[in-house]
């Protein structure tokens, strides 16, 4: 039913508007004060005001102000009452209708029915509108926790982000929560308005344990429970009031929680008013959108398990030979030593025979300690230990150097021993001594297992990618190829191994059945070793061979730049990396405003980072850009602040006295700024180009 | 001819510094044994041996901890030492320089390379 507020101080005019309205069955009201205007309108639920602008004690304009500014009473419609001889422009700004004196009846009730026809309008679109606001509001806070949700791998925390999304979208009085942790650790946390009476929470305790059996029905529980295992968790806001079993006469809502697909626990909310069907919603939806996550959370938690058992593993495994080796080296010391003494003949005159013996025993100590080195060497590079020292050479140098040591050995067995070395072999990253190693290892194979006058070849040469025999090397997964590769073969005209054995070369222990090797010992671990040695270089090795006729042995090594011997470091690094982050770094000199700072800056940058870091660093110089890479394994996010503000004190000139360098610099921590060595890269070349822009 | 110069050998394997022992004397140096590093610390002290060699891995004071005892002591700093280890891992080797280790030799060693060594040392 709606009803007309008549604002006017000529009474002639208010009877007319009266008894117009009354006639269409419009209830009225009529006022000539304005002090009583805003009361009344509040008391009476008043949809349209009738107001004469050439009333005398009323300011039409001040009243439409009044209005608009109460947010309950915005939506009332103004229709003013205005003479057409007077200026009435400003009255017409605020008011929402106008009719003009004297009053036409026809047209008074045709723009009042319009009038009152828009109001019922404005009130249903304000009602829909707040009902919207409510249920934005609500899917906010469902957005909010799920984003909540997506980014926690921890399960309290999980059930926490529920809890307290239900809080706000709901306000709810009291909530407990159900969490079985695992069989003997089972919470009962409860979020409450105000505290919780004793017996309060014992029936919470009782409701939560009935709640939990009715949802098997029948069925059998997964978890057997009783009342003195809970373990109860309480947060209250206001605790100076306290609930009591009244609370649980509210209306409530409840739901189970799942991981995955398996039951985890359960959920009941109380509140003093009730929910609304989109409240429901909103709460089945959270209980069963945090399901996911605590699934992750529970896989995650189980492969952190796993790791941290396979570390631990890893862990005795190298224990276990580091022991080993340092208990088997002892004793193998005193029997060499008392061989030595008694060879000496310091411990008494040696007869030919006890020589021979004696000699005997210390070859094969000697053997022995080969063997226990050999293991080593392989559990080492094989746990990505060993420490290699790679450095910018030819692969020319061990070659010659292997060759040299054999020379005397190759002509006592009458073997020629012959090399073609390519003097124009391009430098590459190598670790000499390791290289050495390898080869060492192979010829020595070579001249083990080839007879006399026979005759063993190695040859270096450069070797483009497209000409690599891919097909024989197996044992390689996916392999990657760089342009161009350096390339060693030792080909001898031995005894040769059957096509059968060949794939089996390379395997640990596996010394091909042969009674030819059998007598020439060997520990069956120098061509694993060897394998991952090359390995470790981003090379392959492979061999190629046919019984009696010969055999040969080839490695690669690929020729890198620095950039990209770089990156492959940085990939490994983080390949390697498992708990700690790696911190990358890319200094440049501005040389627009400094053109002259060279040589000295250069030093200085890469000492602002030897200085502030006690790790291993890796460095990467891009001459033409005048660019200093680095990255710090281990490093972390303090170390980060630390070298930033150690570079900043540098460029003021803190560092080096009145000197001032202009030095751009970005720095990027794996893994937070990118999950490998390509995206941390184009970040760090992406923030040191917003800072040249800056 | 001058007195006989004074090495301490310290290892918790007898056997190992039996054979040392033995080779040092027929070379004609005098040979003082410990066989802990509580006793190896002690008999250096008391001793102030010319050379001393020592291993790592030994009950009560690791050779380590020697080394640095005695190293920062300016009575005992010029002893050379040569410390004997099964490990041979390049930290182990780090962690000797930095306690002052003059010589690192791996187990299993060649009793003609301590020899050597020690001449070094004490004929120069």
């Amino acid at each position: 039913m709606s009803k007309v507020l008549i604002v006017g101080d000529d009474e002639k005019v208010n009877k007319i508007i009266e008894t117009t309205l009354t006639n269409s069955a419009i209830e009225t009201l009529s006022l000539s004060d304005e002090d009583d205007v805003l009361k009344s309108i509040e008391n009476n639920h008043i949809s349209l005001i009738i107001a004469d602008a050439g009333a005398k004690n009323i300011d039409t304009s001040i009243l439409c102000r009044k209005l608009k500014s109460y947010t309950h009473l915005e939506n009332i419609l103004v229709l003013a009452l205005i003479s057409p001889d007077r200026d009435n422009l400003d009255i017409l700004k605020t008011t929402n209708a106008y009719i003009q004196k004297p009053v036409n009846e026809k047209i008074l009730m045709a723009t009042v029915n319009s009038c009152l026809k828009m109001k019922k309008s404005l009130d249903i679109l304000s009602q829909n509108n707040s009902e919207l606001a409510k249920s934005l509001y609500q899917l906010d806070v469902l957005y909010n926790t799920s984003a909540q949700f997506a980014g926690s791998l921890d399960k309290q925390k999980l059930i926490n982000f529920l809890i307290d999304g239900l809080d706000k979208s709901l306000s709810f009085s009291l909530s407990y929560t159900l969490v079985f942790n695992s069989e003997d650790k089972i919470d009962l946390i409860i979020n409450s308005l105000n505290g919780i009476s004793q017996r309060l929470e014992h029936s919470l305790k009782m409701r939560a344990i009935l709640s939990y059996k009715a949802l098997f029905d029948k069925k059998e529980i997964p978890y057997q429970i009783d009342v003195d295992d809970i373990n109860v968790i309480k947060n209250i806001k206001h605790p100076l009031e306290e609930y009591d079993l009244n609370i649980l006469k509210f209306d409530n809502l409840f739901a189970p929680i799942k991981v995955g697909e398996k039951f985890f626990g359960l959920i009941e909310v109380f509140r003093d008013t009730e929910f609304t069907q989109e409240d429901t919603t909103c709460f089945q939806t959270l209980a069963r959108q945090v399901s996911l996550p605590l699934e992750n959370a529970a896989l995650y938690e189980e492969i952190k398990n796993t790791n941290t058992k396979l570390e631990k593993l890893e862990r005795l495994k190298s224990e276990f030979t580091s022991i080993v080796s340092h208990e088997l080296r002892t004793p193998l010391t005193a029997i060499k030593n008392s061989l030595d003494i008694m060879l000496s003949g310091k411990t008494g005159e040696v007869t030919p025979a006890m020589n021979k013996f004696l000699d005997m025993a210390k070859r094969n100590v000697t053997r022995l300690s080969g063997i226990i080195n050999d293991l080593l060497d392989l559990t080492k590079v094989e746990a990505g230990k060993m420490d290699f020292r790679f450095e910018k050479g030819s692969i020319n140098s061990p070659v010659v150097f292997v060759k040299n040591t054999f020379e005397n050995l190759a002509k006592e067995k009458n073997i020629t021993l012959l090399t073609k070395i390519d003097q124009s072999l391009p430098e590459t990253y190598i670790d000499t001594q390791r290289l050495e190693q390898v080869i060492t290892n192979l010829v020595s194979n070579a001249v083990k297992f080839t007879n006399e006058n026979g005759k063993i070849l190695i040859t270096t040469e450069t070797i483009p990618a497209f000409a690599i025999e891919k097909e024989k090397l197996f044992d390689v997964e996916n392999p990657v190829f760089y342009d161009t590769y350096v390339k060693v073969s030792v080909k001898d005209s031995g005894i040769g191994i059957a096509q059968e054995d060949i794939p089996k070369v390379f395997d640990k222990f596996q010394q091909i059945e042969n009674s030819l090797s059998r007598k020439n010992g060997g520990t069956g671990l120098g061509l694993p070793i060897a394998k991952q040695l090359i390995e470790a270089h981003h090379g392959y090795i492979w061999v190629e061979s046919e019984i009696n006729c010969g055999t040969t042995f080839s490695f690669i090594i690929p020729v890198l730049n620095e950039k990209e011997k770089f990156e492959l470091d940085l990939s490994e690094a983080i390949q390697k990396s498992k708990n700690s982050n790696i911190l990358l770094l890319k200094i440049k000199e501005n040389t627009t405003a400094y053109p002259s700072v060279s040589r000295a800056l250069k030093e200085n940058k890469i000492s602002i980072i030897r200085k502030t870091t006690n790790t291993k660093e890796v460095f990467y110089e891009e001459n033409n850009e005048n660019c200093i890479m680095a990255f710090i394994p281990e490093a972390d996010k303090f170390a980060q602040n630390f070298i930033e503000k150690k570079i900043e004190s540098f460029t003021t000139g803190a560092e080096t006295g009145s000197e001032k360098y202009d030095i751009l610099y970005s720095t990027v921590l794996f893994p937070d700024d990118g999950n490998n060595a390509q995206d941390l890269l184009k970040k760090a070349d992406e923030l040191l180009k917003r800072g040249q822009n800056e | 001819m001058s007195e006989a110069k004074k090495i301490l050998i310290v290892d918790d394997e007898q056997d190992i510094v039996e054979t040392l022992k033995f080779m040092l004397e027929a070379e004609g140096y005098e040979c003082f044994c410990a066989y802990d590093g509580e006793n190896g610390l002690t008999l250096a002290k008391e001793i102030i041996p010319d050379l001393m060699i020592l291993d790592v891995m030994m009950p009560k004071i690791n050779g380590y901890k020697i080394s640095r005892l005695l190293k920062y002591d300016t009575k005992y700093k010029d002893i050379p030492i040569i410390m004997v280890t099964a490990r041979s891992q390049e930290e182990d080797k780090l962690i000797g320089q930095e306690t002052g280790v003059n010589e690192y030799i791996t187990k299993p060693f060649e009793l003609d390379d301590i020899i050597k060594k020690v001449k070094e040392y004490l004929e120069k």
